[in-house]
């Protein structure tokens, strides 16, 4: 049904926006959780920041994480000359291009979730003993969990069509950073590439309907078990 | 057991309490709006006073002078809210055991605190299972086996129907009784707080009206304005002697308060129990439903006539408030006038006439 470059396309995107979501999955949480429970100096300015890849153009992010962790940038040359790591493209830097992306849609689901769950049953778990830690692991996370895991596969949904900070930051190579959004592009642009392209839009389009449908089938089930869903 | 001395200001309120409680349970009273939960939250550390101090037990858990300030996790105050607050992704075990150390979670502690509260039948279910008086007792029970230092209630039974209330303040006297934990029962039920303890914190518009035991509030000007219009009431222990079952009334025998010295057993009529000859039950009279008079009056419907020695007596607006020994103190509250026409004073012997069905039982199984 598909060829071997278009089989290498979709495990590709899938390893990318695994290893997305993994990425950004503790930043993600932590960052939600600043959000909706504390009160700090520059709080809109973090807020602001977090979201930036939502209204920016894709390619200017893409550039930025170039400047920064290109070989020649200001992070990027640090980490060649420490330890000859050499991130732009490779199909690592799909998925940091990808977490950045993705990023604000996690820490939005997740910190609407946990401004749901309620302060004063945190607070009668401080008084049983609990400390800020335990408060977190054992009440806020679990009764967030349908919040963190929608918003894990709106990120994992939202890297499977990464395009344009991927191209500019991780390029298009065959095999090694040619997602599925960025072999449908390339099919299109060569003669006789019609079929593949219509082929891939199938599967993207397939497995981005399997992800939210499997979102919403755990988090009814996970809703069910902490009693936040009848 | 506790001393606090906290000031706490925001825009549209602002506290301002100094009280040391040296009683088992006290009684923290006042209207809503009073400063009652916001007491309880400076205490357990849910919020910060602006200055002062607080100390459980001898513990210092706050002193702003001296820069202590326990968070809430490390005082060991537990606390039963309005609303329960039951962690609904834990089943009722779960929840019981939140606040138990790993180490000790198979004592026998665990055992007779579930059996004291009767919980056992309860243990695995859900949370979205239990009835609003279940979900009390269990928050009551997860807040005892925290083992506390002090129990901080606040409102427990507000959220219950007057039945269920009536369920739930046994249990409270058992876990004052058989745990002897020290408790601040916060309520603005004077009845509910009554049957605790006699000893009140009163509030009002955050500040402290009077502190001190019930009797000696009630002859306060300054409380009385708080207190009176929210049901100033007698409640009395006694002891069923018999039923007069043909007439539909039982006879009750007033218990003398502890540590005073047992007088004359005092008679009631009050209507018919279904509590058995020699149980104890708890009555309420309103001080308005007590009559005076100077001597026995014949020929009258009502049925008690109990002669008492007048201890204290109180004017407050127009009224004129009366304490009178019958074996246990009691309230009655007057006109004016007719204490002045009766010449009411303290020491004069005196006849309070009292209809039978003025006495309520505020017992569950009594009534």
């Amino acid at each position: 049904m598909l060829s071997a470059d278009e089989w290498s396309a979709l495990l590709l995107s899938l390893r990318v926006s695994f290893w997305s979501v993994t990425l950004m999955l503790v930043p993600g949480v932590g960052v939600a959780w600043l959000l909706a429970r504390k009160r700090f100096h520059g709080k809109v300015l973090v807020d602001a920041l977090i979201h930036l890849p939502l209204v920016l153009p894709p390619v200017v992010v893409g550039y930025l994480l170039l400047l920064a962790l290109g070989r020649r940038g200001w992070i990027g040359s640090w980490m060649y000359d420490a330890w000859g790591v050499e991130v732009a493209f490779t199909w690592k830097a799909a998925a940091i291009a990808s977490a950045v992306m993705g990023f604000p849609l996690l820490v939005r689901a997740v910190r609407l979730a946990m401004e749901l769950v309620d302060v004063r049953i945190e607070q009668a778990a401080r008084t049983l003993g609990a400390g800020p830690w335990r408060v977190f692991l054992t009440i806020t996370l679990p009764l967030s969990l349908p919040g963190v895991l929608a918003g894990s596969v709106l990120a994992f949904a939202r890297s499977l069509g990464e395009f344009g900070a991927t191209i500019t930051f991780a390029g298009n190579i065959e095999g090694v950073t040619r997602t599925l959004p960025v072999a449908i592009y390339t099919y299109t642009q060569v003669p006789g590439g019609d079929a593949p392209a219509a082929r891939l839009v199938l599967v993207s389009v397939a497995l981005s309907l399997a992800a939210l449908v499997v979102s919403e089938v755990l988090a009814r089930r996970i809703g069910r078990r902490i009693g936040t869903t009848p | 057991m506790i001393r606090a001395n906290v000031h706490f200001a925001r825009p549209d309120f602002a506290l301002s309490v100094d009280f040391h409680a040296d009683s088992l349970v006290t009684g923290v009273f006042g209207p809503s709006g009073a400063g009652k939960t916001t007491l309880v939250s400076l205490i357990a550390g849910l919020e910060r006073p602006d200055r002062g101090s607080i100390s459980v037990n001898g513990s210092t858990l706050f002193d702003a002078d001296r820069g202590v300030d326990v968070p809430a996790h490390h005082r060991r105050l537990g606390v039963v809210f309005q609303e329960h607050r039951l962690f609904p992704h834990y089943t009722v075990r779960g929840n019981l055991l939140y606040g138990v150390p790993r180490e000790a979670r198979s004592g026998g502690k665990i055992d007779q605190i579930v059996e004291l509260l009767e919980l056992g039948p309860l243990l695995v279910r859900r949370v979205d299972q239990l009835s609003g008086g279940e979900r009390q007792r269990i928050a009551l029970g997860r807040a005892i086996l925290s083992e506390p230092r002090m129990l901080l209630l606040d409102e427990p039974l507000a959220s219950l129907d007057l039945r269920l209330r009536q369920q739930i303040i046994p249990y409270l006297r058992l876990v004052r009784d058989v745990l002897a934990v020290p408790m601040l029962y916060v309520s603005h039920d004077l009845s509910e707080i009554l049957q605790l303890t006699d000893r009140l914190l009163v509030l009002d518009r955050g500040r402290t009206v009077g502190h001190g035991r019930y009797l000696d509030l009630v002859h306060d000007d300054a409380v009385l304005s708080v207190v009176h219009d929210r049901g100033i009431r007698n409640l009395l222990a006694a002891r069923v002697r018999g039923h007069l079952e043909d007439d539909g009334l039982s006879i009750l025998e007033i218990s003398a308060p502890a540590g005073s010295a047992a007088g004359a057993a005092v008679d009631l009529v009050a209507p018919l129990t279904s509590a058995a000859t020699g149980s104890p039950v708890t009555i309420s009279i309103l001080p308005w439903d007590i009559a005076l008079a100077a001597g026995p009056v014949r020929e009258v419907s009502i049925q008690n006539q109990v002669r008492g020695k007048v201890l204290r007596c109180t004017a407050h607006e127009r009224r004129m408030l009366v304490e009178i020994d019958l074996g246990a103190p009691v309230i009655a509250e007057i006109s004016r006038r007719s204490a002045a026409a009766l010449a009411i004073e303290a020491g004069r012997s005196i006849v309070c006439l009292i209809k039978s069905h003025a006495i309520q039982y505020i017992d569950r199984s009594s009534a």
